[in-house]
């Protein structure tokens, strides 16, 4: 067997290998937590706010930053609708599903979440509105203030959004305040 | 005259006409006709004497300069070989792509792999012995021509993706936004991938180099 056949079958030997390993082993696993992390960025609970930081914006007239912003928070696997309201500055988010469907809990949960959300990223935002076929939901700048302090902005470092807003919505009583 | 000078015609009719094989051309038609004068005059028939005519000469790549007498399987063999090897070693840079969009690059390098390698493996189970001239010259010329090709697709190509991607605020004012490591791997495929096709004119470039080393002795014929 001459010299080139030799680095011809340790090349394919080494290529094989990689191949198998990339192909079989890391790729899978890649896609596997890819998996687990979309489904985790659709409940409150185990949302990762760092993924809105690319949405953070003084004005609510960015159409197409609103839609990223919410396309990228809980909920995001529901169709939604968006309606700006630029001199108001308030936003109505129309969900294409019913609150029975998706869970009365994990809507209210996530929707408080939505929204401090969406009022630490966007600085004039004053109000949203959330329909679903057969209910509707407001939630006031000054209300959720209130609850979390001022400026909301500040919440968006990770550390502190878990622990001030992230921890808080797992206690039910915390969660029905915003529905009284 | 007219059947000599087809004759020659078919001779070199895989030669380039460069003005020393022009010369070279006019020079056997010239001889031929002449030793056919001679037979004519020596009383053979017009058609025999022609037919003799042609009989002197049935090859013309030995008096070509840059031709070399070459043992033709072991430079298919070796080409198919070389071949095989390129293939493997850009299946091997091809294999991060598997992580990006361009996945099929690498796909289409095992398919290379397997192709070249079913070749190389049916091209040396047979046992041939042919032996012929090969043009060193031509050889060179393609070598030239591929790396020239390349040369100007790389250019082209990787100033295009530079323009595209770092002047993206001149053509779409929309700044360049390089905020991590994958917007950096993102840019690092797409001058990457270009780069890649030069597994192209090495290829052509060690084909080259082969025809040289299968050079055949005369005392071999």
């Amino acid at each position: 067997m001459n010299k080139k056949n030799k680095m011809i079958i340790g090349l394919l030997a080494i290529a094989v290998i990689l191949f198998c390993i990339i192909q079989f082993g890391i790729i899978p696993a890649n896609q596997e937590k890819q998996v687990e992390y979309a489904k985790n960025q659709t409940d409150a609970l185990t949302h990762d706010i760092t993924s809105i930081e690319d949405y953070k914006n003084p004005y609510i007239g960015n159409a197409s930053n609103v839609g990223n912003l919410f396309w990228n928070l809980p909920l995001n696997n529901v169709d939604m609708k968006f309606e700006i309201d630029s001199e108001a500055c308030t936003l109505t988010v129309n969900y294409l599903d019913t609150v029975w469907n998706i869970g009365e809990e994990k809507v209210q949960r996530d929707l408080i979440y939505n929204s401090v959300a969406a009022m630490a990223a966007i600085d004039n935002l004053s109000g949203i509105t959330y329909n679903f076929s057969g209910d509707s939901y407001s939630f006031e700048r000054t209300q959720i203030e209130d609850v979390f302090g001022t400026p909301l902005s500040n919440l968006l470092e990770q550390e502190k959004w878990r622990n001030d807003v992230q921890d808080k919505l797992k206690d039910t009583d915390f969660v029905e305040q915003f529905y009284k | 005259m007219i059947d000599l000078q087809k004759y020659v015609d078919g001779l070199f009719r895989h030669q380039r006409l460069t003005p020393e094989v022009q010369d070279l051309k006019e020079e056997i038609l010239s001889n031929m006709i002449a030793k056919r004068d001679d037979l004519l005059a020596q009383g053979l028939s017009a058609e025999n004497a022609t037919e003799k005519a042609k009989e002197s000469l049935s090859a013309i790549d030995y008096l070509i300069d840059g031709n070399q007498l070459t043992d033709v399987s072991k430079y298919h063999l070796e080409c198919m070989q070389t071949l095989l090897l390129n293939c493997i070693v850009f299946w091997i840079f091809s294999l991060p792509l598997l992580f990006t969009h361009y996945a099929l690059f690498s796909y289409t390098g095992l398919a290379l792999v397997i192709i070249s390698g079913c070749a190389y493996i049916l091209r040396k189970d047979k046992k041939e012995n042919t032996v012929a001239y090969l043009s060193i010259t031509a050889s060179k010329r393609r070598s030239k021509i591929a790396w020239g090709i390349w040369g100007m697709f790389f250019l082209v190509i990787v100033g295009t993706m530079a323009a595209l991607t770092f002047g993206s605020d001149i053509w779409f004012g929309r700044p360049l936004n390089i905020d991590g490591p994958y917007q950096m791997a993102n840019i690092a495929v797409r001058l990457y991938l270009p780069l890649l096709t030069i597994i192209i004119p090495i290829t052509i470039s060690n084909f080259s180099k082969i025809l040289l080393k299968s050079r055949r002795e005369y005392e071999d014929e």
